[in-house]
């Protein structure tokens, strides 16, 4: 296969592999009465319990590949061609994970995962963010916004 | 001698379906036996860095001939690593101990309390899975 069509190749499969890493959902918890700042303040208390009870420890990870252009692909997020791919895990992350769960838990909140709002549902609209965590409901979803935490709107009471 | 290999091999799948392997230090609860090993991938991380070479695997044809190479790169550290970690954890007193699965008949229609704090290993104490990959030790001498 020529060089250009192998790009070609490489970059749509990078590109359907990167639309694939878009969590479709937003996880976040719950406490009845809990005021939306308490409950920041007791996730940061949890997220740094986390990270300083599982700090980080990056793995090199590789994958034998075939060779050739046949060994191109994705895997453990990073991209081979041709070659073997050597990308690198944090073999912490799954109990750093864990243990901000149960810290929450732990604090009486509840794990509740809502859907992130899609662009058609959105419509060009716009909405106020709903206070505190609502029942998760087929109008309740998220918003995503660069730098801070999702919003949660509801579809049904647009501005 | 294949037969013996093959039926080796089978036993050790079956083993995994009725037991599993973990570190375990009596009176450790599940966070700090998580939180230890979480230092020791850490200590590992840092004192056995990756070190990645290339190697060139020869492609053979039917005959047995060499028709080619292909590249194969690969962390020469990792398995030293994973030693490293191990042992880490044996320092911290731990010991790898294999744990039954409770077998369904033995839990079923019954419910247990989840150990912490990890208790001494006797035979009434088994696994079981829950959804996520967790899994919580109980007694079946002490049904709720």
């Amino acid at each position: 296969m020529p060089a250009f069509s192998r790009l070609c190749v490489f970059l749509t499969l990078g590109a359907v592999g990167l639309g694939g890493c878009a969590a479709p959902t937003y996880q976040t918890f719950t406490k009845a009465g809990a005021r939306d700042a308490t409950v920041a303040q007791d996730q940061t208390a949890c997220n740094v319990e986390a990270n300083r009870l599982f700090p980080a420890a990056n793995y090199p990870v590789t994958y034998p590949g075939s060779g050739g252009f046949y060994g191109t692909g994705y895997y453990g997020g990073g991209w081979g061609l041709g070659v073997t791919y050597v990308g690198s895990t944090d073999v912490n992350a799954g109990m750093r994970n864990q243990h901000r769960s149960d810290c929450m838990r732990l604090k009486g909140y509840t794990p509740v995962t809502y859907p992130v709002c899609t662009t058609a549902q959105l419509d060009g609209r716009s909405y106020a963010a709903a206070t505190g965590a609502p029942a998760p409901a087929p109008n309740i979803c998220a918003v995503r916004r660069q730098g801070a935490a999702p919003v949660l709107i509801d579809l049904n009471k647009p501005l | 001698m294949r037969t013996v290999v093959a039926t080796g091999l089978a036993l050790a799948v079956l083993a995994g379906c009725t037991e599993y392997s973990q570190f375990y230090k009596v009176g450790a609860s599940s966070t700090q036996t998580n939180s230890d090993q979480a230092h020791c991938n850490t200590f590992a991380a840092q004192t056995v860095p990756p070190m990645i070479i290339t190697d060139w695997r020869p492609i053979f044809d039917s005959r047995g001939r060499i028709v080619g190479q292909i590249p194969e790169t690969y962390d020469v550290n990792e398995g030293r690593r994973y030693s490293v970690a191990n042992q880490c954890m044996v320092d911290r007193g731990y010991q790898k101990t294999t744990i039954p699965y409770c077998k369904s008949e033995d839990i079923e229609g019954k419910s247990y309390a989840p150990l912490t704090n990890s208790p001494p290993i006797t035979p009434s104490i088994c696994a079981i899975r829950q959804d996520g990959g967790r899994k919580v030790l109980v007694d079946l001498n002490k049904p709720l």
